[in-house]
């Protein structure tokens, strides 16, 4: 852990990302030290590198000094995958935000990790085409943190998720060797290293440049908000879609508290006395459109829909869609803290785990509100608290964890697009028995033997983050880091 | 091999049926010593602990459809066939998801969910053997991989026996999940050299109301060509385009040039897509047209050619190589008249979205083939992609890394190997860079 010739880790980052690029001021690395979810740590140093090559350099100065370093794109993450529980660097990559090639024929994209998601297809719309994994956060989140959490979104469900548009990487190693992996050419020979480093949750590599496929539009869209008096005759009217075949392009559900809370923020024009509205997307030839919406309505109607509404045009849509993006932040003006879950279930739950929810949420004295991709069974269960009201966080994550817990024991999982992190490292063995576990880490020694990138994630651990974030200078001391 | 003997097997693993082998379980020319047959997982589990601790190398095989892919084995002592795991474990149509054993055969599994309008949007040769084992280990697909993509997109959970015998799982049976690292991954199209698959889990899919083919014919690749860009600049999306060329054998014409562009879904989308297709093709300057009864012909026949294909008189090789689609008319244009050059008679079946180019290499002998192949490979590589040799005789895989070379990536794949099978045990020296 000794200090090289030339002087302190601070020197070093420096050296590597330039003057400017390095904070340390514990004022502003306070800012660093959460993302989208509750737990908190404090990184020592926060970095800001333009290129790849910097990175490496970032993560040998690492090697060299023993310290951990953990990769941040947005800090949008829902389960602390950017939070530094030990410590050390904080790999920043905001500043590496270019889309470097853009190539219709062959559908592909070539973007830098700190790229913000929606700019994507922003930037590909106007010639007809777009990037189909569109998390809710998606105006502020980066590719490099989609990759590495194989982020979701409400049209993966006729899509897929992240994993399944990422065609090749360049990636980082912890050891600071930078390597290519996948194509874009398809189905290269060998173990498919994209796929086992999409979802790692920034645990194995550091990405820094993604292939992404990118999709041709649409012919035709269509767009249907379907208001229900009773939440089960919501949650059936989904499973009833599925089963009849139609793969809508989104399928998402909001319940009478989410749209409480949507209504006075967005004003996307959901009837407030409503106890569950769907929105549901049909897109495709104009001709499987119209086919498919006659079978949406149907359905919906036979469910005893009171109301569906179609948005006749573009403003339409978009109103009906920024009240679904627009719902976790709504949310926030119900109550001073939430605790956003996301579990999932096979579908056929769905009206079951609903009941569920509401059950616990009386049990421990929650209000609890529902907004999610209905269509995937992937529930997104909002537990409305306030965290300077005695012993409410741990009930809150009491209530969490039993309605995870009914997940799994309805053959679903504790996460379907946020990832583990630190949140619910702890609730793994629910779904993975020390076999599995240690198959995990087998593969995580392959990438990350000495664990300086982004330690204490995704594995269970009987240590707490809080008592891990200790004071940053006590901890600098016992690492031996000169701190200036 | 001389530590266990098939005797020793009625002992060891008490009630798993062992067999002597035969010549129809050899591994390019390899005879083991001898083929079991498990019929559970735990049967499985016994069996590679057995092999592990005395060290017996094992090769797994499904219905051995695609047994000849990989190099040659280092070394081989029992074939493990997976035929007896073939129950469905859970199948709720309602979900779209499916657990199934890995010894079911793919034709098996289309019946059971064809009961209920669904089905595997997989179709790799001869389903009526491969198993969904063999087709993850080996990550084949057909030409519905342009719709569908191939079985790391539609895999939701697996569960594995790894070398030393412990079972694992990864994933789940929900069509979202992302709790812990997705191992799918690793054991799909890693030729069983890091574990045996026993048991996957799938998204499945509505079956489609309706299929139609439009064909067109060009007079040159570069016509056709031009159709492959403006199609896929078009809003109709295909789920097979098919680009076919050359000699293919008896049951595909040898003249010019065909693209096949290949709908599924509603009645009438399929059939407006088809008839604009066609405009689409004349305005490229071929001849077009609907192809009826493509689905029970044409297609299946498609399909299946990477392993029906003989070569005639001289000797045949099977290659893929793979590409951005852009480079696959450069590629084909210099692979061509190289061939040509060198006497080596050629076909190829092109999956024109997708960048991937079957070919079907016949030449006087393997000296001759095998520096047509480099020759090819080498032009692959330079447009950014690679060629495997998918089948091929001992004598030319004698001369021919099947796989081609590697980047520094295949140092993490090594890596990979030792920490899942560090003993060596399975597939010895078949897979990448002698893994």
């Amino acid at each position: 852990m000794a200090a090289t010739g030339n002087g302190s880790l601070l020197s070093a980052l420096r050296e590597v990302v330039g003057p400017e690029a390095v904070l340390y001021d514990p004022d502003e690395l306070a800012v660093y030290e959460y993302d989208g979810a509750l737990d908190r740590a404090r990184p020592d140093f926060v970095v800001f590198p333009q290129t790849a090559e910097q990175v490496a350099g970032v993560v040998r100065v690492c090697n060299r000094y023993g310290v951990p370093f953990v990769a941040r794109g947005a800090g949008t993450g829902l389960s602390g995958g950017a939070i530094p529980v030990r410590g050390g660097v904080l790999v920043v990559l905001t500043r590496m935000n270019r889309i470097q090639q853009v190539d219709y024929p062959n559908r592909v994209a070539v973007v830098e990790p700190g790229v913000i998601n929606v700019t994507v297809t922003e930037e590909v719309a106007p010639d007809g085409y777009y990037y189909a994994p569109d998390p809710s956060s998606q105006k502020a989140c980066t590719i490099g943190g989609n990759v590495a959490e194989n982020s979701g979104g409400p049209h993966c469900l006729a899509y897929g998720v992240t994993t399944n548009h990422v065609l090749a990487l360049d990636i980082v190693l912890p050891d600071g060797n930078m390597l290519h992996v996948g194509g874009p050419a398809p189905d290269r020979p060998g173990y498919d290293l994209t796929g086992l480093l999409t979802g790692s949750e920034g645990t194995l590599a550091i990405f820094t440049r993604a292939w992404l496929r990118l999709m041709r539009q649409p012919e035709a869209v269509r767009t249907f908000l379907a208001i229900f008096d009773r939440l089960d005759d919501a949650s059936e009217t989904v499973s009833d879609v599925i089963a009849h075949g139609i793969v809508p392009a989104a399928l998402e559900m909001m319940d009478k508290l989410t749209i409480e809370a949507v209504e006075p923020a967005v004003k996307a024009g959901y009837p407030p006395e409503a106890e569950a509205v769907l929105l549901i997307e049909v897109e495709g030839l104009r001709e499987s459109v119209d086919v498919q919406s006659e079978l949406v309505r149907q359905v919906c109607q036979f469910h005893r829909a009171r109301e569906i509404r179609e948005a006749e045009t573009l403003e339409a849509r978009e109103r009906l869609w920024a009240g679904r993006k627009g719902a976790l932040g709504a949310l926030g003006r119900l109550a001073p803290n939430y605790c956003l879950q996301d579990g999932v279930v096979p579908r056929t739950k769905l009206p079951w785990i609903l009941r569920r929810v509401a059950e616990h949420g009386r049990k421990y004295g929650f209000r609890i509100a529902n907004v999610f991709h209905a269509g995937d069974g992937n529930l997104h269960p909002c537990i409305l608290f306030d965290e300077r009201e005695p012993g409410a966080t741990e009930r809150v994550l009491e209530c969490a964890a039993a309605i995870l817990k009914d997940c799994v024991d309805a053959g679903g999982t504790i996460t379907g697009e946020h990832g583990v992190g630190v949140e619910k490292q702890n609730w793994m063995p629910w779904l993975f028995s020390e076999a599995d576990l240690d198959a995990m880490a087998r593969l995580k020694r392959c990438f990350n033997p000495k664990e300086l990138l982004n330690p204490g994630k995704v594995f269970p651990t009987t240590k707490s983050c809080v008592e891990l974030s200790g004071d940053v200078v006590e901890r600098a001391e016992k690492l031996g880091i000169p701190l200036v | 091999m001389g530590q266990v003997s098939i005797k020793d097997f009625e002992t060891l693993l008490p009630g798993v049926e062992v067999r002597p082998a035969g010549p129809e379980v050899a591994v390019d020319g390899h005879q083991p010593m001898a083929v079991v047959l498990p019929a559970s997982r735990e049967e499985v589990s016994a069996l590679l602990r057995l092999a592990w601790d005395r060290e017996l190398a094992v090769s797994p095989r499904g219905g051995g459809v695609y047994a000849h892919l990989g190099n040659p084995p280092r070394r081989l002592d029992l074939v493990v066939v997976t035929t007896g795991l073939n129950r469905v474990v859970e199948y709720e149509p309602a979900d779209l998801t499916a657990v199934l054993e890995a010894g079911l055969t793919l034709a098996r599994v289309q019946e059971i969910l064809g009961q209920n309008n669904q089905f595997l949007p997989l179709d790799p040769p001869r389903p009526d053997l491969a198993t969904i084992g063999g087709i993850l280990a080996t990550n084949q697909s057909g030409p519905l991989r342009l719709g569908y993509g191939t079985a790391r997109d539609i895999v939701i959970g697996t569960k594995t026996v790894l070398a030393d015998g412990t079972l694992i799982k990864s994933g789940g049976k929900v069509v979202k999940n992302v709790a812990g690292y997705d191992l799918n991954k690793l054991f799909i199209g890693s030729l069983g050299t890091v574990g045996v698959i026993v048991e996957v889990a799938f998204k499945v899919y509505p079956k489609p109301q309706a299929w139609g083919t439009a064909v067109g014919h060009f007079g040159s690749p570069e016509a056709a060509w031009d159709a492959v860009w403006r199609l896929r600049a078009s809003v109709f999306e295909p789920v097979s385009l098919e680009l076919l060329g050359g000699t293919l054998g008896p049951a595909f014409p040898a003249d010019g040039w065909r693209l096949y562009a290949r709908y599924a879904g509603y009645g009438p989308a399929v059939e407006r897509q088809v008839r604009e297709t066609c405009g689409i093709f004349e305005a490229a300057g071929g001849e077009a047209g609907g192809l009826s009864d493509a689905e029970e012909t044409f297609w299946p026949a498609l399909r299946d050619l990477p392993v029906s294909w003989q070569a005639g008189s001289g000797v045949g090789v099977v290659v893929r190589a793979g590409m951005l689609p852009t480079h696959v008319p450069e590629f084909l244009a210099a692979a061509v008249a190289d061939f040509r050059g060198r006497g080596v008679g050629w076909g190829w079946v092109v999956r024109a979205g997708v960048g991937l180019a079957y070919g079907y290499l016949e030449g006087p002998g393997n000296q001759t083939l095998a520096a047509a192949v480099d020759a090819a490979r080498e032009l692959a590589r330079r447009l950014g992609g690679y060629l495997v040799v998918e089948r091929a005789g001992p004598e030319f895989k004698a001369a021919v890394d099947v796989w081609g070379p590697l980047g520094p990536e295949l140092e993490l794949m090594r890596r990979l190997k030792a920490e899942f099978d560090p003993k060596g045990i399975l597939n010895p020296g078949r897979f990448v860079g002698g893994i």
